[in-house]
């Protein structure tokens, strides 16, 4: 069931009603009616997916409980390693099956053996990626004694599989959001009304802007043989700006529909596109896997702390490793490392924490050219890597930029000119906002302006709806 | 005593929360209704940037070649995958060049925008053929591009007009009128107006042309069975294994509706029969012979409504191929691509009925054929 389909537009209030009036009374009957619309709302897509999250839910459940009842180390790792190879084992399966054996056979065929090449048909199932991270951290953070199991059967699976947040994150951590399953819910009006608004600036982040930059970046990237520099230059700006939105927008429904049920998810992405540095970006973009990278691998790897290598190799390895989450695709891994390249001189320098909130003084963008120029700058290499993130394969993304840097023509054809528009007015919602969750959140705005935003918001979100919902881009991964 | 509490505190803010909820929708409604009336008052003809892709692209191969065609079959699949207009000319000895304009979904009312968009005016269209079919049952289709163009208030009165004043059944109307209200709120509450909007402010975008469109070589015409066996669509292929695997209670059935055939005449007329009898006088007042066709394997609602629309056009030859009596053809397996459809030898089956019964109607004009065969 997709965010912005009419299924979801039904379902939606539908379960709003019943959780609030019907399951209201018993917090454990709520938590069960959670799981069961969460199953349905997974199902949806296919029933055959119900399988692996309750396989994936059942086996970190007891394993959690396990590692908590013993206190011999090797038991505890035994059980810590069966978890990792169980989740990780269908993650690497399901996921990245067919890419290993491609590959194998393509080194092969380099030394002149022909292996017949005979991969599987296998679905990926829908937010894999997703609900096995949050799984993961669950049982890893018991096993590092930084979290107590729950006994409560109900309060994890639906934890596991709660439908907001389910296929496209942010990833939560349980240490944030388990307790709030085992806590009475209180309905807030001002929760509710904020969430809304969330939910509406996320679909209009979603169908305004991310689905027509799609239209574009369709036509751009599958014709980049025969348009000028400038046009693959708007080609690469627009798949910022599409991802950004399709991907930030699944989020603030995510965040937006949690709060109607009085829940408190964590912030996935705030205004990445304002960074002044490369390592900004990283903890302003999908900020619950960055966090996740940094906790489970980045700093058990050793961190920023050591010798320059270890520094190098830690860097590369959580970038690879980051890239190769979105996908089995070179593509990928390329976009990883060249993100990677980007940090190294900052963490190198000891300069990767420079930037870490807007304050006062750098607020006003048009009197500061310093702040324009990083802020184009940043956003200048995550365009460039984002080539390859879109790109079919290596080859094409190496051509596309190749045909930038031919330099033919600047020229933009005015059918263009709607998706700058629509970026810009973007930015020009996002910037006087960027230290709020979302921009819809007013502080000292009268009625009227509220009423004329929140009206411009939803109409635009009306008028952009096709016949089709499409589906967001991050599903895939 | 507290879970009780917090319900009664839930419950209280909760009403609070959806009465909010409820007046501030009613203003959006309002204000969405307005901002759209007024947008679509401007009333532009942007007529082919809405219409079905692959009606579209008929038409540009129908222009291509318009100044060579002087006859044209319009309606919905019954008649596009079943009139071979090359087969149709080679039997009227080179009287017409035909063209097949028709297309799946293709009813009316959007039918008739087509007609008039395209054949209305012309002077080089001698005859025109028309199926007689029911209105669309826009129900699931009503966010298609085509039906939010074609609906506007004067229609969505005549669509009101005709559940009240046909003999449908109760539920067959109720369908109509829900499909064509949530089609007409969608549209005047602004869903989907960018499109409109970006047209009038000429900021189309670019448009990633369909190709291997395999439907315009034979002059509009293409059988389910070429279809089938050139694309294997997945579709396609259930549809005839599941006819296949039925055809005997498929055929005995549709052998039923199309033979039980009351034919119902009312006092009141309904606004969309009116729609199309002008329609059909404006043509003929432009010199064009209007030609209407009942094709066969229809559902008894529906037949009736058309028997009655037959009534009706008492001015115009109908060429009825409904009744299992006089067509048994139509009715069996070997003409038969599935429920509702003939295949490539049905299609030349039906296409000779018509050359033929055209070519008698052009000898013996006052052979008026309402009453045919």
């Amino acid at each position: 069931m997709l965010f912005n389909s009419i299924e979801f537009a039904l379902f939606l209030p539908l379960v709003f009603f019943v959780y609030w009036f019907i399951f209201n009374k018993k917090l454990n009957h709520q938590n069960l009616f959670i799981l069961i619309a969460s199953y349905a709302f997974y199902g949806w897509w296919d029933y055959r997916f119900l399988a692996l999250i309750f396989l994936s839910s059942i086996i970190d459940y007891s394993i959690g409980l396990f590692i908590f009842k013993t206190s011999c180390s090797k038991k505890r790792k035994m059980l810590l390693g069966i978890s990792l190879l169980a989740n990780l084992g269908m993650l690497g399966f399901f996921k990245y099956f067919n890419f290993f054996i491609e590959n194998f056979i393509d080194a092969f065929s380099l030394m002149g053996i022909n292996l017949q090449a005979n991969t599987l048909k296998i679905i990926l199932p829908v937010g894999i990626s997703f609900y096995t991270f949050q799984t993961l951290s669950y049982t890893i953070d018991i096993y590092r004694n930084r979290l107590k199991p729950t006994n409560n059967i109900i309060s994890f699976f639906a934890f596991v599989s709660f439908f907001p947040q389910l296929v496209a994150g942010p990833i939560e951590r349980a240490s944030n959001l388990l307790p709030q399953f085992n806590t009475a819910r209180i309905f807030n009006i001002a929760q509710a009304k904020d969430g809304l608004k969330q939910i509406s600036w996320g679909l209009f982040k979603k169908i305004v802007i991310a689905d027509t930059c799609a239209h574009f970046v369709d036509h751009i990237f599958q014709n980049y043989g025969s348009l000028s520099s400038g046009v693959l230059i708007l080609g690469a700006v627009f798949f910022a700006f599409q991802i950004y939105g399709d991907f930030s927008g699944y989020s603030d429904i995510a965040i937006g529909t949690a709060k109607l049920f009085g829940f408190k998810l964590m912030i996935n992405f705030k205004y990445p596109y304002f960074s002044r540095d490369i390592a900004e970006f990283w903890r302003r973009w999908h900020i619950s896997l960055s966090t996740w990278f940094r906790d489970y691998v980045y700093i058990p790897l050793g961190g920023s702390f050591g010798s320059n290598l270890n520094k190098i190799r830690n860097v590369l390895i959580i970038f690879i490793v980051s890239g190769f989450w979105h996908g089995a695709n070179w593509t990928f891994i390329a976009w990883g490392l060249l993100n990677a390249i980007y940090f190294l001189p900052l963490i190198l320098t000891g300069k990767h924490k420079t930037h870490i909130a807007y304050q006062n003084t750098e607020k006003r963008l048009l009197a500061n050219f310093s702040l324009l120029f990083k802020i184009l700058f940043t956003f200048s290499l995550t365009s460039f890597a984002w080539i390859f993130f879109r790109s079919e394969n290596i080859i094409d993304a190496f051509n596309y930029i190749g045909r930038i840097g031919s330099f033919d023509s600047f020229n933009i054809p005015a059918a263009y000119t709607e998706g700058i528009f629509l970026i810009l007015v973007l930015l020009a919602f996002e910037w006087p906002k960027k230290n709020k969750e979302h921009p819809l959140q007013f502080d000292k705005s009268g009625k009227v302006v509220r009423f004329i935003t929140n009206t411009f918001i939803i109409y635009m979100i009306i008028a952009y709806v096709s016949n089709e919902a499409n589906e967001f881009i991050y599903f895939q991964f | 005593m507290r879970q009780t509490s917090l319900f009664i505190s839930n419950f209280k803010h909760m009403q609070n929360f959806l009465s909010d909820i409820i007046k501030y929708g009613i203003k959006l409604l309002g204000i969405f209704a307005v901002l759209s009336i007024l947008i679509y008052s401007t009333n532009k003809d942007f007529y082919f940037s809405y219409e079905d892709d692959l009606l579209v692209e008929k038409y540009d191969a129908f222009l291509l070649d318009q100044k060579n065609i002087n006859n044209v079959f319009i309606g919905s699949s019954k008649i596009y995958r079943q009139i071979d207009p090359v087969q149709f000319d080679s039997l009227n000895v080179g009287a017409t060049h035909s063209y097949n304009l028709a297309a799946s979904n293709l009813f009316p009312p959007r039918s008739y925008d087509f007609i008039k968009q395209a054949i209305l005016g012309t002077d080089y269209i001698n005859s025109v053929f028309i199926e007689l079919s029911p209105i669309a049952n826009i129900s699931v289709n009503y966010n298609a591009d085509p039906n939010i163009y074609s609906i506007n208030f004067k229609k969505y009165l005549d669509i009101i007009n005709f559940c009240y004043s046909t003999n449908y059944p109760t539920l067959t109307r109720i369908n109509y009128f829900a499909g064509y209200s949530v089609l007409f709120a969608y549209k005047y509450l602004g869903f989907g107006i960018k499109k409109y909007i970006t047209l009038s402010l000429n900021l189309e975008k670019t448009e990633i042309k369909k190709t291997n469109r395999d439907n315009i070589p034979n002059r509009g015409f293409y059988s389910l069975d070429d279809q089938l066996n050139f694309s294997q669509k997945k579709d396609l292929i259930a549809r005839r294994n599941e006819f296949l695997k039925n055809h005997k209670k498929f055929l005995n059935k549709s052998v039923a509706e199309n033979t039980h055939r009351t034919n119902f005449y009312q006092e009141k007329t309904d606004k969309i029969t009116s729609d199309l009898i002008k329609l059909a006088d404006k043509l003929k007042s432009e010199g064009k012979q209007v030609i209407f066709i009942i094709p066969p394997k229809q559902s008894t609602e529906h037949l009736n409504f058309l028997l009655y629309q037959k009534s009706q056009l008492k001015e115009y030859l109908v060429m009825d191929f409904s009744d299992p009596e006089v067509y048994p053809e139509f009715y069996n397996l070997q003409n038969s691509f599935d429920r509702g459809h003939l295949n490539k030898n049905g299609a030349r089956t039906l296409t000779k009925k018509i050359a033929d019964q055209f070519l008698m109607h052009q000898t013996h004009p006052h052979h008026q054929s309402n009453q045919q065969p």
